[in-house]
Formats: C-alpha cells, sequence, structure tokens
C-alpha cells in the first residue's frame, strides 16, 4: 500500500515539474523524446507546451509529427483502433501546407485514407512541386483501396493525373489476375512514372507464373522501399511459399519431415502414428491408406541402420492399416530386416496377395521375393546352413522338397523362374548357385535347360550349362552347347572367348591323359577363335603340347623329337618372343603354374627348365606400368582357363617377383590388397600397409590407417569400436570419402557380422550392436540347447566371486522361466517391450546393459542379448 | 510408388503408355540444362513406374536402403509440390495478412 502511495506521489510531482516548465525547456524535451522513438512521452510534454503556448509553430509542428509517428508505431503493433483515434488528432495538427516537409507529407499520407491523402497532396501541391514517392504512395492507395473518385480530385500538376484512366484499367486486370494482360497494358509507363512499381510487380508476378523465381524476384528488388503494398511485395521476396492464394494443393513441409524423424528416433510411436495420418490426410485425403504405406516403407531405412526397432516398426503398420492390409505391410518390414531368414520370406508370401492383389502381379512379385532371399542368403555367406533357416512347411510357398543343403537354395530358385521365367536374378543365381553334389548338379541342369528351351534366342542359358558340363568334365555336352551359344549369338564376343576357354581346358585335361590327336584337334579349333584377349593362355597351351611330343615319337610329324634342353629352350622363346611382355609373364605364369601342378616324376630337365625361364623374366616387371603390374596380379584365373585358384596365381608372382609390389603405385594397390584380404593373405596384405604408409602421402594414409583397421577387425586381431573408425573418416575431405566407401563395400565380402553390416553401409554405429546372425549366435551348434540344460545352482556355487557371471545365469534362467529359449527374435523383442513396460524391470534390464562389457556379451545366449539389449 | 505418380502428375491407375507420354512431355518441360533437380526426380520417378516389372520391384525393394530417409522424404516434398494457382491483387493482399495453414 505504502509503495503504491509513494509511486502515485512521485508521478504527481514529476507532473508538477513539467507543468513548472518553461515552453522552450518542454520543446527541448519533446524534441528529445522524438528522436529517442518515445513518441507517446512526446505528445505528452508537446501538450503541455501547446496549452502554454497555443500559436508556437515549432510546437504545433512537433506536436504534428509526434501524432504522426505514434499513429504508424499503433498501426505496425497492429492497433488499429488506437491508431484510428489518433489519426483525428493528425488531422487536426496538419501543418500549413506552406511549410510541410516533404518527409512529414510522407508520413502522414502513408497512414490516412485516400480521400485525406489527396486533399493534404492538392493542398501540398498548391505551394510545391509534384514528389515522385508520394505518388506512388497514392498509387498504392488507389490499387488498394480502388477509390478512383477521389483521385479524380487530384490537381493536373500531379503527375498521376494523366495515368489514372491506365492504372484504372490495369487494376482492374491486376485484380482478375490477369497479370501478363495488365503489364501490357502499363508498358508505356516509364521508369520515373509513380507506376513504375506497379509495372515491376506485374512483371514479378508474370515471372512467377512462368516458373521462372530468379527472374521474378530480380524485378521484386526493383521496386522501391516507398511503395506500399509492403505486406505482398515483401511475403514475395522471402516466403511465397507460404502465401497460400498462389498455391494449390496441400505439401510435405521440411518442418513436418523433421518432425516426423525426431519423434520416431526418440521411439515415441504414438506420436509418430499421428503425425504420419496427419500427412497422409493431406496427400490423399479421399484414401489415406496408399500414404500410410508409402511414408511407412520411407522410414524403414531407419530400421534397417537399426536407428529404430524394425519390431516396432511392423507394430505400427499393424495399428495404422486395416486388416490384412496392415499384416502385409508388417510381413513386408520382417521380410526386409530378414532376421528370421526363409521363415520371414515363407510369412510374407503367405500375405502377398494381401499386397498385390493383382494375381499377375502377385506372381511376378513371389517370384522376386524368392529370388531375393536367397541372393540375401548367398551374400551373408550362408548356403551351407541354408537348411538350418527354412520354415516348419517350406514346400508350399519356397517349393523346396529336399533336405541336400546345396539343394535348398537350388529348388528355392527353380521355383522363382517357375512363377516367373522372365526374374534376371533368379536366372542368374541359377547359374552361380554351388553345385558340388550330384543332385544339386542335377536340378542345376534340369533348371537351365528349361531355360535354354525357354529363351531360344539367348546365349546365356547354353553358357551357364557349358559351365555345368565342364565341372563335369563332359567336353562334347560342352561344345554341343557352345555351338549352340553360337548359333544364338554368332558375332558375340564373350561366347566365342567361353568357347576358346572350354577348349583349352579341354586340352588341359587332354594333354594329362597324353590324347595328343584330341588336344590337336581341340587346339587348331581354339587358334580360329582366339582373339587377343585369351592369347596368352593359347600361347601356353600350344607350348604344354610341343613341349609333350618331345622325345617322343610325334603322331603328327612322324619323326622322334629331339628333348635336349635347347630344343625346350627354343619352344618357348619361339612361342612367346611374338607376345607383349605382359601376355609373356601371363604365358609363362600359367605354365609355372602347371609345372607346379605335376607329379615331381615329370620330366625334370622341362621342369627346371621352366622354373629358370619364369625366374629370369622377372626383370621384365620393371619394364611395365604400375597398372599392367595390377592387372596381371589381379587376373581373373577363369578368364586362362587355368585349374588353379586365386591364390596359387598370386603367389608364384608375389614368391618369384619379391619386389612386384613395390612397383606398384599408390592408387593401384588397394584392389590388390582387397584381394589379399579376400584370399586369406591377410598377414602379407598388413605388411604391405604398414610399408607404404610410412611414406603415402593424403588421402591415401589415412585410406591404407582405414584398411589396417578393417583388415585387422576381419582377422579378429583387434576390436575397433565406432569410435576409433570415426575418428578416422571424420577427418576425410568430402571428396574423398568416396573412396574410403567403395574400399569398405569391397572388403564387406571378407567380413562377417556387424563388422560386414557396418562396412556395407558405410556406417560404423552398426559395430556397437551385437550380430544375431545364426553363425554368430551359435544356433547352428547342435548341441547348442544342451549348453543351458545345466544344474544353475552348481554353477552358481563354484562362480560366486564373479557377480557378472552371477547376471549373466539369472537372465539365461529368467529366459527359461519364460519360455524363450528358442524363440524368434521378433517374439522376444515382444516380450521385452511388454518388460519395459514396467520401470522396475526396464530398469533393472537397463543396469545389467550397462554392467556387461562387450567382451562379457558373448557369454550370453542369443536369446539374452536380445532380452537384453534389444 | 504414389511419390512417383505424384512427382509425374499421374493417377496411380495410369497405364504404361499414360506414364510413358507424361514422363517425354515432362522431360521436354524441364530439360537438365535448366532445371537439373526436376529432370533427376521426373527421370527417377519414371523409372520407378514405367512398366509392370518396374513397379513391382520398387513397391517391394524401393527403399531397403539405409542412410537415405531425409533424401526420400526431399523427393516426396518435391513431387507433392503444390501447384502455382491465378490470384488477383486483392487475393494476394487478402492472403498476405494472414499465415499459412500448414506452417
Amino acid at each position: 500500500m505504502a509503495k503504491k502511495k509513494k509511486g502515485r506521489k512521485a508521478r504527481k510531482q514529476a507532473s508538477q515539474n513539467l507543468k513548472n516548465m518553461s515552453v522552450p525547456q518542454l520543446i527541448q524535451k519533446g524534441t528529445s523524446f522524438l528522436s529517442a522513438d518515445n513518441y507517446r512521452d512526446a505528445i505528452k510534454i508537446l501538450k503541455i507546451a501547446n496549452q502554454k503556448q497555443p500559436d508556437n509553430h515549432q510546437c504545433l509542428d512537433l506536436l504534428f509529427r509526434a501524432y504522426t509517428y505514434r499513429e504508424n508505431q499503433l498501426r505496425q503493433k497492429k492497433m488499429l483502433t488506437e491508431a484510428d483515434a489518433l489519426h483525428h488528432q493528425v488531422l487536426q495538427h496538419l501543418p500549413d501546407t506552406t511549410t510541410l516537409k516533404e518527409a512529414d507529407l510522407l508520413l502522414c499520407l502513408k497512414s490516412t485514407s485516400m480521400k485525406n491523402a489527396v486533399v493534404l497532396y492538392s493542398r501540398f501541391l498548391a505551394h510545391h512541386p509534384p514528389v515522385l514517392e508520394a505518388e506512388t504512395i497514392l498509387t498504392d492507395l488507389l490499387l488498394t483501396f480502388a477509390d478512383w473518385q477521389a483521385a479524380t480530385q487530384l490537381p493536373d500538376i500531379a503527375m498521376l493525373k494523366p495515368d489514372l484512366p491506365l492504372l484504372q484499367k490495369a487494376a482492374r486486370l491486376m485484380d482478375d489476375a490477369q497479370w501478363e494482360a495488365a503489364l501490357e497494358q502499363l508498358k508505356p509507363v516509364s521508369r520515373r512514372s509513380p507506376l513504375a512499381a506497379v509495372k515491376l510487380l506485374c512483371r514479378a508476378m508474370v515471372c512467377f507464373y512462368q516458373n521462372d523465381d530468379q527472374s521474378m524476384q530480380r524485378a521484386l528488388a526493383m521496386i522501391p522501399a516507398s511503395f506500399g503494398l509492403s505486406s505482398v511485395i515483401e511475403r514475395l521476396r522471402t516466403d511465397s511459399h507460404h502465401l497460400s492464394a498462389l498455391w494449390q494443393g496441400s505439401f510435405v513441409t521440411d518442418a513436418q519431415t523433421h518432425l516426423l524423424l525426431d519423434t520416431i528416433k526418440q521411439n515415441d510411436f504414438t506420436g509418430t502414428a499421428r503425425i504420419i495420418k496427419r500427412m497422409a490426410q493431406a496427400l490423399c485425403p479421399q484414401d489415406p491408406c496408399p500414404a500410410i504405406e508409402q511414408l511407412l516403407l520411407m522410414l524403414w531405412p531407419l530400421a534397417a541402420s537399426q536407428s529404430i526397432d524394425s519390431c516396432s516398426l511392423a507394430e505400427l503398420a499393424e495399428l495404422m492399416l486395416p486388416g490384412d492390409r496392415g499384416k502385409a505391410m508388417a510381413a513386408k518390414f520382417y521380410f526386409l530386416g530378414f532376421d528370421d531368414y526363409l521363415v520371414d520370406t515363407n510369412d510374407y508370401l503367405e500375405l502377398l496377395d494381401k499386397e498385390f492383389p493383382d494375381p499377375a502381379d502377385s506372381i511376378m512379385a513371389a517370384s522376386m521375393v524368392l529370388s531375393e532371399s536367397v541372393e540375401r542368403i548367398v551374400n551373408r555367406g550362408l548356403q551351407e546352413e541354408a537348411k538350418e533357416l527354412m520354415p516348419d512347411d517350406p514346400a508350399k510357398q519356397l517349393g523346396v522338397f529336399s533336405n541336400h543343403p546345396e539343394c535348398v537354395l537350388l529348388e528355392i530358385t527353380l521355383k522363382a523362374l517357375e512363377l516367373d521365367p522372365q526374374n534376371l536374378q533368379a536366372r542368374t543365381l541359377l547359374a552361380q548357385l554351388p553345385r558340388t553334389s550330384r543332385p544339386a548338379k542335377q536340378l542345376a541342369e534340369t533348371g537351365l535347360q528349361t531355360m535354354m528351351d525357354t529363351f531360344p534366342d539367348d546365349p546365356q542359358p547354353c553358357l551357364a550349362l557349358a559351365k555345368l558340363y565342364s565341372e563335369k568334365n563332359a567336353f562334347r555336352k560342352v561344345e554341343t552347347c557352345l555351338r549352340q551359344a553360337e548359333l544364338r549369338a554368332p558375332h558375340d564376343e564373350q561366347v566365342r572367348e567361353f568357347h576358346v576357354l572350354a577348349l583349352l581346358q579341354s586340352i588341359d585335361t587332354n594333354l594329362n591323359r597324353k590324347k595328343f590327336h584330341l588336344v590337336k584337334a581341340d587346339l587348331e579349333k581354339a587358334e580360329k577363335r582366339c582373339t587377343r584377349k585369351i592369347l596368352a593362355p593359347m600361347t601356353a597351351r600350344r607350348i604344354l603340347f610341343d613341349l609333350e611330343q618331345t622325345g617322343q615319337l610325334s603322331v603328327f610329324g612322324g619323326k622322334l623329337q629331339n628333348s635336349n634342353e635347347d630344343r625346350i629352350r627354343a619352344i618357348i622363346s619361339g612361342h612367346i618372343s611374338g607376345l607383349s611382355d605382359s601376355d609373356m609373364l601371363k604365358a609363362l605364369g600359367i605354365l609355372e603354374i602347371n609345372r607346379r601342378q605335376r607329379p615331381k616324376a615329370w620330366n625334370k630337365v622341362k621342369s627346371s627348365l621352366l622354373e629358370s625361364m619364369f625366374k629370369s623374366h622377372a626383370k621384365t616387371v620393371n619394364r611395365l606400368p604400375s597398372k599392367v603390374i595390377r592387372d596381371l596380379l589381379l587376373q581373373e584365373v577363369d578368364n586362362m582357363a587355368v585349374t588353379c585358384e586365386r591364390t596359387a596365381w598370386l603367389a608364384i608372382f608375389l614368391t618369384r617377383y619379391k619386389t612386384i609390389l613395390k612397383r606398384i603405385d599408390n592408387e593401384d594397390i588397394l584392389p590388390l590388397l582387397e584381394i589379399l584380404v579376400e584370399i586369406g593373405k591377410t598377414e602379407q596384405c598388413l605388411q604391405e600397409i604398414r610399408r607404404r604408409m610410412k611414406t603415402a602421402s593424403e588421402p591415401f594414409r589415412t585410406l591404407l590407417e582405414f584398411l589396417q583397421m578393417v583388415v585387422r577387425c576381419i582377422v579378429d586381431e583387434s576390436h575397433a569400436d565406432a569410435d576409433a573408425f570415426a575418428a578416422i573418416i571424420d577427418h576425410v575431405d568430402k571428396q574423398h570419402l568416396e573412396m574410403f566407401r567403395t574400399t569398405a563395400l569391397r572388403l564387406s565380402k571378407s567380413a562377417r557380422g556387424t563388422l560386414k553390416d557396418a562396412l556395407v553401409n558405410f556406417d560404423f554405429k552398426f559395430l556397437e550392436n551385437t550380430c544375431n546372425c545364426p553363425r554368430c549366435t551359435g544356433r547352428l551348434n547342435e548341441d547348442y540347447e544342451d549348453d543351458f540344460n545345466f544344474d544353475l545352482f552348481d554353477i552358481f556355487d563354484k562362480n560366486m566371486d564373479d557377480p557378472i557371471y552371477m547376471m549373466v545365469e539369472m537372465v539365461e534362467s529368467l529366459i527359461d522361466m519364460e519360455g524363450l529359449r528358442g524363440a524368434r527374435e521378433r517374439v522376444i523383442k515382444k516380450h521385452r517391450k511388454n518388460l519395459m513396460n514396467d520401470y522396475k524391470t526396464k530398469t533393472m534390464l537397463r543396469d545389467v546393459a550397462e554392467m556387461l562389457s562387450f567382451k562379457r556379451r558373448d557369454e550370453l545366449s542369443p536369446e539374452a542379448r536380445i532380452l537384453i539389449f534389444g | 510408388m504414389l511419390a512417383d505418380y505424384m512427382m509425374l502428375g499421374l493417377e496411380p491407375t495410369a497405364t504404361d503408355e499414360q506414364i510413358r507420354r507424361r514422363y517425354l512431355a515432362l522431360v521436354k518441360n524441364y530439360p537438365p540444362e535448366h532445371d537439373p533437380q526436376r529432370f533427376q526426380d521426373i527421370t527417377m520417378a519414371y523409372e520407378r513406374i514405367k512398366n509392370q516389372h518396374a513397379r513391382i520391384i520398387n513397391r517391394l525393394f524401393g527403399y531397403r536402403t539405409a542412410g537415405d530417409v531425409e533424401a526420400s522424404f526431399g523427393y516426396l516434398a518435391r513431387a507433392t509440390q503444390p501447384k502455382r494457382q491465378r490470384a488477383g491483387l486483392q487475393a494476394l493482399l487478402k492472403s498476405a495478412t494472414k499465415s499459412w495453414p500448414h506452417q
């Protein structure tokens, strides 16, 4: 109470002080308030001065200005009623137009009606020349209020007067949205005219409708600041996308997208459902279901990268979509996740007709789902375990009847081809799937023969069948197939080369069997078809044939061949002399492999001579450019018809030409290092990386460091976590990042588990997850379930000192108690979700997860791992 | 799928021939020199729905790749961009004082 009284007293005192001030003092104070934009106090003080001296012109001028500024201020604050009330004061204190300044005039015009503005400007023109800015404001008022009657009252001296009919016509067209016609109408208007701004606005709008936003912005930038319509001009300049009158239809905004992604990343699935529903409603108001499906599918990559739980996304789909549509969508998500392998495929196939109601579409989709499943199993290197990944009834949907592991994938592929013979993925798989056993070979043969009949113009099934026959050493059948392929594609170089390679393989076999007449016939056929690309393997066979003939009665020459050293040397030199350095090394390499594969009892002279010739050409490597050496070492062994593995091919060069890797530049070495990892020569690879890291410049040094870390993880020398990889990658320039990504992808072939996922996705956060594949979890181990059938109490007694061990055992017993042992991942995850709803259990699970270090996680069973870590 | 049809301004019931015609018309309107992003989007949409095989593949595995969620939503946003509609000066003035309902 006392405070209030004090305040009132102070105000009374201040008011009394003001009243006691002299007029000049009040004017000075008023001026200072005006310059400080404190218009309300300025009005208060100047009013007192005006009461004291009503005829003081300076005071009246200042009061007018203070009222005008205050009115403007109130309009900006959208206090329109107060501003209108104040406008009367402005009009009352309107100064004598003879002394009215331009700035005051403009201010006054901006905040008045058209009628008042015309009166004021007419009065002003009686004593002053026309003002362009003032007339621009008048134009603006005319366009806004369309008070053309008032405009006719303007004196003839006004610049606007002669253009009024023009402006009226243009304004009508602008209101009718005929901006092009309005622009045409305003064509004669000069840049100095008050209508210039209107013309520019018309031009901007014309550009807008021509989708030329750049020109629109240029036109808007030329409109002077004094031109009104500021609300429109400003919105057009800054955010034309938010001017609802200009757009038709609804759209997805960045803000909505960010909100959706943020919400789902926080695992707020209720909020996510709400946002998706709203977005879908905006996209398809009649039937939002397709839009919901689209939005959910677009969120899938988050589940794939394990940023969100895939099971929760599937549940969301079931919640948001009606009946079978929801179930089909959920099954699709499980299939995309592929955690339960062929079980997921089976479930998805059962609901596929709900997603694809058209039977033709459904059949084609089923074929693709089957072939995709096979490819994924192959990519994950689980071909041999395919039998373990099957559902309970594999015959119905997957078409699997066999028990043989190799046959499982072949049968699925054949089923895919039966549904859709055009399925290219399945056709490729049929040609590439492993078939070492007799039943698998039979299945592949039947399938390929069907393909040959189904596609009478395609040489590929013939080539695949020929390859299969060559694996069975049935060379005459191979030839028949290849002749068929040549008939189908007479000018296809690939077919021709394949034919030559098959002939070379036949030559090798017949040379071993010493059936030289067959060798000679095959050599002649091969020479007819030989291309430059296979010159080296061809030459090697010719040399071998000539060498085999030395020392025995030639069935062709009819005389005894000389077997002395010079003669052998002459044969080899004679054949390789015409070859390029690279082809010469290739031919010698093939001969060296051939020599190593022969029994020790083989002709010692020939053997030592071949070895010494291969050694003696080591210097040739020094003449070759880096890229050629790389290509020589990376040569596909299949393309040379050499019956050896890539490892042997690399080994003969790396052991004989010890410095060969040094001749390769850093730019070319990567594929070679990747191959070394692929064939298991990791130690040699790491050694080479270490050697190069000493001298390499950026970005190769970092790349080699990255490579070293990946290789070490592959050989399990060290466990690198996500942070260690991030420490390397974060420093890499954006321009070089693609190189790292490619290297990671290529190295993923040799990796497994979470490291493979991290390399494929180039996201090393995957390393923090646990791998639930059957191999990593040990699900494939037959004795696996028995491992947990021990007497818990005995073990407890022995390990009472190890609290983590106790914890592990507690979790394992929980798994058994809840009946989760051997359950599917999604069932365990659902159970985990229910447990997490209880605060106490949630805290306990979190504590257990925190306490178990990365290495101790391996002690848990896969079910326990899913239950604790999700 | 839906986004691809929206990108081409078509109904999901459009035939292969209608899709092709629309694609050719759009490519003519938005050549890569003038609007590379739009051209890329139109081509991508066409490739995804040009025939039955492409449509099924896209529907089955269209979004399985990890890490491109924001790009997908960006594509959807571009596909669903509203059309420019004719508006007169008075309508513009009225609209400028209101805020956009989706903001």
